[in-house]
């Protein structure tokens, strides 16, 4: 069973890569901030799985909670200032579009 | 035997939780376009999270015993691997939406009619400039191919109508660049 939870960490690791893959090359900068979301909530996942191997979970777990607080919040304030930066973007021509006067 | 039981519940639901991360990386890779690796990463993401948790919990809970004293700690463990995943699936939603939300006002084309939308909102709000009619695109031009259209998209921001083309290297570049900032009028 430990060798399960270990081949299944192994397997979660290598999923993470195509995801680490698309924060090197994403076109755009949200694809970025997405990509290294989801590694950060893989992680806190890992972080279990580990607990699970070393039969340690009740200090893992404590680790796992902090750090998907933590990606949450910087998720979070990834977006707002992308968004915020965007809305500066379109400010910055002539027309002043729709959405831009929304927000 | 409830304890075997446990574990193959246990094995079944990181199974799965491990072929929607396969899928969400799939995704992520494959799909052409922001929002749809968006839609890729947002739910396969929240779903393989939580079953790998309820996993890791139904193991962590086969180590229950009632004549063990620490059966107090085990039950408490799981609870907080249930919150981890209650948290997430509150989160992760919450994240995708702010992140979507950030990359619609950011105005990221979309796979299909990236020409379409690009050449819309100019004609829209300003009726009055004299070099849009030839910006909009014949039928003909549509049904072309994708480096027609990047070749009308780059006369377009040679013709000095960048700053509301939403290519992928004009996004790349307002990112990248900074720009002096004008005040709105």
């Amino acid at each position: 069973m430990h060798g399960f939870f270990m081949g299944a960490g192994i397997v979660m690791f290598l999923l993470m890569l195509p995801a680490l893959l698309l924060v090197v090359k994403g076109p755009t900068v949200i694809d970025r901030i997405v990509a290294a979301n989801v590694i950060g909530t893989k992680t806190a996942v890992l972080l279990i799985i580990i607990g699970t191997i070393y039969g340690n979970v009740g200090m893992f777990v404590d680790f796992a909670l902090a750090y998907a607080l933590l990606n949450f919040i910087g998720s979070l304030a990834a977006s707002r200032y992308c968004q915020k930066m965007s809305v500066d973007d379109q400010q910055l021509g002539s027309t002043a579009t729709k959405r831009a006067t929304r927000v | 035997m409830p304890i075997d039981l446990l574990d193959i519940l246990s094995i079944l639901l990181v199974l799965s939780g491990l072929v929607f991360f396969l899928g969400a990386s799939v995704g992520l890779l494959r799909f052409p376009d922001f929002y749809t690796r968006m839609h890729a990463a947002g739910k396969g993401d929240t779903l393989s999270t939580l079953l790998i948790m309820a996993g890791a919990g139904i193991y962590e809970l086969h180590r229950f015993d009632l004549d063990d004293g620490g059966a107090l700690g085990i039950i408490l463990v799981v609870v907080k691997i249930l919150a981890i995943g209650v948290f997430i699936m509150l989160t992760s939603p919450t994240s995708t939406h702010a992140l979507m939300q950030a990359g619609y006002d950011d105005q990221l084309e979309r796979a299909g009619e990236s020409s379409e939308v690009r050449i819309e909102l100019p004609a829209l709000h300003t009726p009055a400039d004299a070099g849009t009619p030839e910006e909009l695109p014949s039928p003909d031009e549509d049904a072309a191919s994708k480096s027609a259209m990047k070749k009308t998209a780059s006369k377009k921001a040679a013709s000095g109508k960048s700053e509301t083309s939403k290519d992928k290297t004009a996004a790349k570049k307002s990112t990248s660049k900074q720009s002096p900032r004008r005040k709105k009028d």
